[in-house]
């Protein structure tokens, strides 16, 4: 049967990224992001810039006169200046101070940062609301204007510089850690922890801190970069630092004043400026990227509940069978195609195609599969299952047509008629034999009666048996005895028995169940064979899992045998109607 | 509305005051006597004595902060120890030539950022987007005053199409705009890729709300659902950012004015400090303060002008 299908509505984003960690899957996808590897490229040109100069044992305070702003050339690959010292071997040594320094700026004032943040989060109080006064203040104005001042007040060395930059950076950090702090701090797990007597320090640290580390992590990264900028202009402008230690913006700023002469010395310590901020910059922007939460909180429950490759969804309904795909870093693919009621794998296997088609995925590439259907609900509804009959201990023939007394609430009580029951009473049979409600023998069971039986369920050609006697799921020795004298009688037939289905007491309900079980087996047990077996046979590696209606998955086995679980959001009412 | 607004304005007063109260200590912080600065290697102790009743600093602290308070309201920032002129006209002079550059800058700044925002955000995801992005985080890793130098070299010495240094002739617009152009390049290239990163993540953003799925589900063209529907609702963001830039742009322009010897502020404030010129330093922070926080004030109003949401948080 040729299905039409629709694909509905695709999504493949590359810019959606989870906010998840980066996995296994998402690694591969984050190196593979041509802004990433160029990132890597200006990490690995500094690290290879610095080491041959340390190779070429090239020292940065050197002077030779006779060599005076030579141009770039074999010798002094990136010129030399007024007093003849190797720009080169200056740009290798300013990635020391220069680097140095911002990574010591960035962990200082984030570290500090991160504490005024955690105690403006979590206390109250004259002193806290003093300090936040004083962040927003400081926030409100450009991080060169106070570096510049503060450098100018502390002095010329690094020690100042560190702390000039500093100063413009820890509101920076200090904000943001307390607006999450705020946030987290209303949530039910710190008041659980606080109810078990845990204190504020011990709050902070191990339920708050952690819970930050991340958004720290992520704004170190950020502002690294905006750190490597300021300390730049700062020495460019000859504050912050000693006038003989060669930072970066030092040495553009001793290339300045021999611009028209020597424009190298200034040319080759900037680029070193421009590859080192775009080192962290590029790369800053993907952590930030996986940060930024693209999905609301159900597609990250979605996405994160795999590991990775690709997860299939698939639902056959009575009209439909809806395909999922969702690929480990959150694109999914859906597909909607008519359900083939004949044999419903084929309306099964046409979706799946479809959607890997659009995905460009194989069947190999699948890492999990997950199947819903109502074929077993359907089934019932339809009164469309197997011709079945039911094998019940003396005297019980007519549980299931007495059901229980009462009529559905909701329902009118003059016009409301039982449904018709799975199985008449023409087809129940009695065996005798008895079992008390703790599990022992009061009267041995008697198999030759199911000689007769047999006789019958021939004669009247039923798909499927049931077993359903009195207090079996106390003992199931009885019910085990009747089902292999069946079996072996009628070699292939579909036997239920209570035991297995729902082994709870109650007469009416574990007859239904069994009885509804036995109904349904024939037709799900041939779909499921022929489904796992085309789904084999395409390449798929990893074994269906099959929803069960109480919540979970089964095996494609145990949904073989008990397809009674596996009727699929059989709506609550209808249910207890059949139950009835 | 008014209740809003004079909220806001008595946020500004008080930024105010805490800063000149900010500057006038840490001036005073600062170690060294000012009236040794102004006298250099041939202060007398009489000569020093003198100086220190004309500079006022003989007086206790908190009377040398009510003339301070008392002269700012009236403009008196004091005199310059180095050019002996007030404070206040210095800055006065130098004003108009970092009006100039932050107005230059900010143009060069918004414009483009906004039309490359807007531009990689429509096709985000293709190649086109890539390229920006990636031109943007280059942009935005270039320092001002290296680029600053570059332009110089390029476009100074090796092609004379631009002047090499100085502001302008101030009677002739043609010259100012001459000496304007490449310190307006070089001040607003970072600005101008944050503000397109800015704007291509706001674009994003409103592309995947609900609403937008309408328009789009009504039939209307990709292009017009982005001047109509999208574009007014991320231009939020956007302005917050531009505040933020300009705020930039003015701190950007004391390095940038170095490189090119404009006569601005930021040079003026760059040349005070490291001459320990205290009264300028105290009047140039004055001056930039006053303005940032008169530029976040009006980034306030626009904003709740541009959001009815804001105003009645």
């Amino acid at each position: 049967m040729g299905a039409e299908t629709v694909v509905k509505h695709v999504i493949d984003d590359p810019n959606i990224v989870s906010d998840m960690e980066p996995r296994r899957g998402q690694i591969h996808r984050v190196l593979h992001n041509p802004l990433v590897l160029a990132g890597l490229f200006c990490h690995l040109a500094i690290a290879v810039l610095v080491a041959m100069a340390w190779v070429r044992g090239l020292d940065p305070f050197a002077q030779n006169l006779r060599a005076t702003m030579a141009p770039p050339s074999i010798e002094f690959w990136a010129g030399t200046d007024h007093l003849g010292r190797d720009v080169y071997a200056r740009m290798a040594a300013g990635a020391r101070y220069s680097i140095g320094v911002a990574t010591a700026t960035i962990l200082i004032s984030g570290a500090v940062g991160t504490l005024i943040g955690l105690m403006t989060g979590m206390f109250r109080g004259r002193l806290i609301r003093l300090v936040n006064a004083a962040l927003d203040f400081i926030m409100a104005f450009p991080a060169l204007m106070i570096g510049v001042l503060a450098a100018a007040a502390l002095g010329n060395n690094l020690t100042s510089m560190v702390s000039a930059i500093g100063i413009a950076l820890v509101p920076r950090f200090a904000l943001v850690v307390r607006s999450e702090t705020l946030s987290i701090a209303n949530r039910p797990y710190i008041e659980a922890a606080r109810l078990l007597g845990a204190g504020n320090s011990r709050l902070l640290a191990r339920h708050v801190l952690p819970n930050v580390a991340g958004t720290v992590i992520v704004l170190s990264s950020l502002y690294l970069p905006l750190v490597i900028a300021l300390e730049a202009s700062l020495s460019f402008l000859g504050l912050g630092v000693p006038p003989d230690v060669p930072t970066w913006g030092r040495i553009i700023a001793d290339g300045q004043e021999l611009f028209v002469l020597a424009p190298w010395v200034s040319i080759g310590p900037g680029v070193m400026i421009v590859l080192a901020s775009l080192a962290f910059n590029l790369l800053g922007t993907v952590s930030a990227t996986c940060s930024i939460p693209a999905f609301d909180a159900e597609d990250r429950a979605m996405v994160s509940d795999r590991q990775s490759g690709y997860a299939l969804g698939v639902d056959v309904g009575g009209t439909f069978t809806d395909v999922c795909l969702v690929a480990a870093d959150g694109r999914f693919w859906i597909t909607k195609s008519p359900t083939t009621p004949k044999d419903r794998s084929e309306g099964f296997l046409a979706g799946v195609r479809d959607v890997l088609d659009a995905a460009g995925v194989g069947f190999s590439d699948i890492e999990r599969v997950m199947h819903g259907t109502t074929v077993a609900t359907n089934a019932i509804l339809e009164g469309d299952g197997a011709r079945c009959a039911l094998i019940t201990t003396s005297g019980f023939r007519y549980v299931l047509e007495l059901g229980r007394h009462d009529v559905p609430r909701g329902e009118n009580i003059f016009a409301w008629t039982k449904p018709r029951r799975p199985v008449p009473p023409e087809l129940v049979f009695e065996v005798p034999g008895r079992l008390s409600s703790d599990g022992s023998e009061l009267q041995p069971l008697d198999v030759s009666e199911c000689e007769d039986i047999i006789k019958d369920l021939r004669s009247s050609k039923v798909e499927a048996v049931a077993v359903c006697l009195l207090h079996a799921y106390a003992n199931p020795e009885h019910e085990r005895e009747v089902a292999e004298f069946i079996e072996e009688s009628l070699p292939g037939i579909a036997i239920s028995v209570s035991h297995e289905v729902l082994p709870v007491f109650r007469e009416y309900e574990r007859t239904m169940a069994t009885v509804l079980n036995a109904y349904v087996r024939p037709g799900v047990s041939s779909y499921l064979l022929a489904l796992e077996s085309n789904l084999k046979e395409l390449g798929l590696l990893v074994p269906v899992m099959y929803m069960q209606s109480g919540g979970g998955v089964i095996s494609g086995e145990v949904a073989g045998v008990r397809p009674f679980k596996w009727r699929s959001r059989v709506p609550r009412r209808v249910s207890s109607e059949l139950l009835r | 509305m008014v209740e809003v607004l004079l909220l806001r304005v008595r946020r500004v007063a008080v930024t105010l005051l805490v800063l000149v109260t900010v500057v006038f200590i840490a001036v005073r912080l600062v170690p060294g006597n000012p009236a040794l600065v102004i006298l250099g290697d041939y202060a007398t102790p009489e000569l020093i004595a003198s100086v220190e009743q004309d500079l006022g600093v003989d007086q206790p602290l908190w009377r040398q902060y009510l003339d301070f308070l008392r002269g700012l309201l009236t403009g008196d920032l004091g005199y310059s120890y180095r050019t002996r002129s007030t404070a206040a006209s210095l800055v006065l002079a130098h004003i108009p030539y970092t009006i100039q550059l932050a107005t230059a800058g900010f143009l060069l700044a918004v414009v483009p950022g906004v039309l490359a925002g807007l531009f990689a955000g429509r096709w985000h995801g293709s190649r086109r987007d890539l390229g920006i992005m990636g031109t943007a985080t280059l942009a935005m890793s270039i320092p001002a005053f290296w680029l600053g130098l570059l332009l110089l070299f390029m476009f100074s010495l090796v092609l004379p199409w631009f002047p090499l240094a100085g502001g302008g002739d101030p009677s002739n617009p043609a010259d100012i705009i001459r000496h304007l152009i490449l310190p307006a390049v070089a001040v607003a290239t970072r600005e101008a890729a944050i503000i397109s990163r800015v704007t291509r993540s706001a674009v994003l953003e409103v592309f995947g709300q609900d609403f937008i799925t309408t328009a789009e589900a009504k039939g209307l063209r990709r292009n017009r659902v982005l001047r109509r529907h999208v574009v007014r609702n991320a231009i939020l963001p956007v302005i917050s950012i531009s505040a933020i830039q300009l705020i930039a742009l003015l701190s950007g322009s004391m390095v940038v004015e170095v490189v090119f010897s404009r006569p601005g502020l930021g040079s003026l404030f760059i040349s005070a400090v490291t001459a320990r010129d205290f009264p300028l330093i105290q009047a140039c922070v004055i001056v930039f303060g006053l303005s940032v926080t008169l530029i976040n004030f009006a980034a306030d109003l626009s904003y709740s002008a541009a959001d009815p949401r804001v105003r009645a948080a």
